[in-house]
């Protein structure tokens, strides 16, 4: 196909509107031609002003996608053929995520309420992990959602947590050592500048939801404990945010 | 430091290129709904545009670098993904039926009109009076091809009209309506 042809043909591929060979013949043409690729682009733009009507979108919607990311890629076919593709990202390795979403399954959850630390994590430990997940994927889309970041020594992030305004608070990511199975991270809250445990973690936390009920805390500090936790934090803090 | 509500779309994409998954809700966030409401709008099914949401933004997931920033914004990018997707789909044979169901509906109904549907976004407005500037029968034609997700052979078809004229009116149409959207500060979707 000639330049002529394809530009003639390029608003109709902008709306998905060739089939067949036209669009075969159109994007063959727009491999090579920059001129084509970019009024593509611009043609695109404006069918996408057309189309840029927001809707909400079903509630479970995003849990649903949250939950398909780490599956194997499809082999569906590519939805769009790019005018040119440049690969700026070498390939990932799997194997090296840290991720919750990956861990979640294998590792226990404790969901803790100030006060009642010890008792609820009984209950709760091991059989919160499925909708747990889900809770903290809400979370993150959540209005009025804050994402923290505990540091350790070195500035280095440690974990990761998702405040919500009504007081729930999510550990969503993990970088905290593993401890011996006879300790266990605590974390705390710094209320008017007494520390209140908020909630035992685990010597290996990957997910976990607390709640720090009415409490206005200015510093979320994390300590490694004995396994029963403590009831004043160990020195020293192994890692922290300021809210 | 961490408020990502604050984050531009490319740097959220670069974050997902580094599996982040809050860099990807927060996109989800942002454009989940028209992802979500351009393909319901053209496939008319609501579990069928789930399905296109979820795999444009998998497919955003595990290919980011198919994203380029200097080529147009990410609405427009993932609508375009969005709508091709939602095409093929009511192009398909499993959503032929809901499809002819449709295409009976347009063949009946005159007065169809996309000014009537209720866009959320302030552009929404210059969109739609871009739109309404066009000759009807170019507007028609553009129409019939992008929100109903036909092909302009399809169209043809519909309209009784030779193919040749309903391409020549998309082209014009689709030249006059990025002149609209110029004139009204709009360059693509934002």
């Amino acid at each position: 196909m000639n330049h002529d042809d394809a530009t003639e043909l390029l608003a109709l591929y902008a709306l998905d509107a060739l089939e067949g060979d036209e669009a075969a013949e159109v994007e063959a043409h727009l491999v090579d031609c920059p001129r084509c690729a970019s009024e593509l682009d611009s043609l695109r733009g404006v069918a996408a002003a057309m189309g840029n009507a927001t809707e909400a979108p079903p509630a479970h919607l995003w849990a649903k996608i949250a939950g398909h990311l780490y599956d194997a890629p499809s082999e569906a076919p590519a939805l769009v053929k790019p005018a040119s593709v440049t690969p700026v990202r070498p390939r990932r390795s799997r194997a090296l995520i840290i991720s919750w979403a990956a861990a979640a399954a294998l590792v226990a959850v404790l969901a803790l309420a100030l006060g009642h630390a010890n008792d609820r994590a009984a209950r709760l430990q091991g059989a919160l992990t499925a909708s747990a997940k889900n809770e903290v994927l809400a979370a993150l889309v959540a209005p009025g959602h804050h994402l923290v970041t505990l540091t350790g020594s070195h500035h280095r992030e440690l974990a990761q947590m998702v405040t919500l305004p009504d007081g729930r608070a999510y550990l969503v990511s993990s970088r905290l050592p593993a401890l011996a199975p006879t300790r266990t991270y605590q974390l705390w809250a710094i209320v008017a500048g007494r520390p209140i445990s908020v909630g035992l973690l685990g010597p290996r936390p990957s997910l976990a939801a607390v709640t720090m009920s009415g409490a206005r805390a200015s510093v979320l500090a994390i300590t490694d404990e004995p396994s029963g936790g403590s009831v004043t934090p160990t020195m020293p803090i192994v890692a922290s945010t300021t809210l | 430091m961490d408020d990502l509500s604050e984050a531009s779309d490319p740097r959220l994409v670069t974050m997902v290129a580094r599996y982040s998954e809050v860099a990807l809700a927060e996109i989800y966030r942002r454009h989940g709904g028209a992802v979500f409401g351009l393909a319901r709008r053209v496939l008319n099914d609501t579990t069928d545009a789930e399905d296109v949401t979820q795999e444009v933004f998998l497919r955003l997931w595990n290919e980011p670098d198919r994203f380029d920033p200097s080529r147009g914004a990410l609405r427009s990018f993932l609508l375009t993904q969005s709508h091709a997707r939602a095409v093929d789909l009511i192009r398909s044979q499993g959503a032929r039926r809901r499809r002819e169901a449709r295409e009976a509906a347009i063949t009946a109904a005159a007065t169809y009109d996309v000014r009537h549907e209720a866009w959320d976004l302030v552009l929404a407005d210059e969109v739609v009076r871009a739109l309404a500037s066009l000759p009807p029968e170019e507007r028609q034609v553009i129409e019939l091809a992008y929100f109903e997700g036909h092909s302009y052979v399809k169209v043809a078809e519909l309209l009784n009209q030779p193919e040749g004229t309903v391409k020549t009116r998309i082209r014009n149409g689709m030249r006059r309506m990025r002149g609209a959207l110029v004139d009204a500060g709009i360059e693509g979707a934002t």
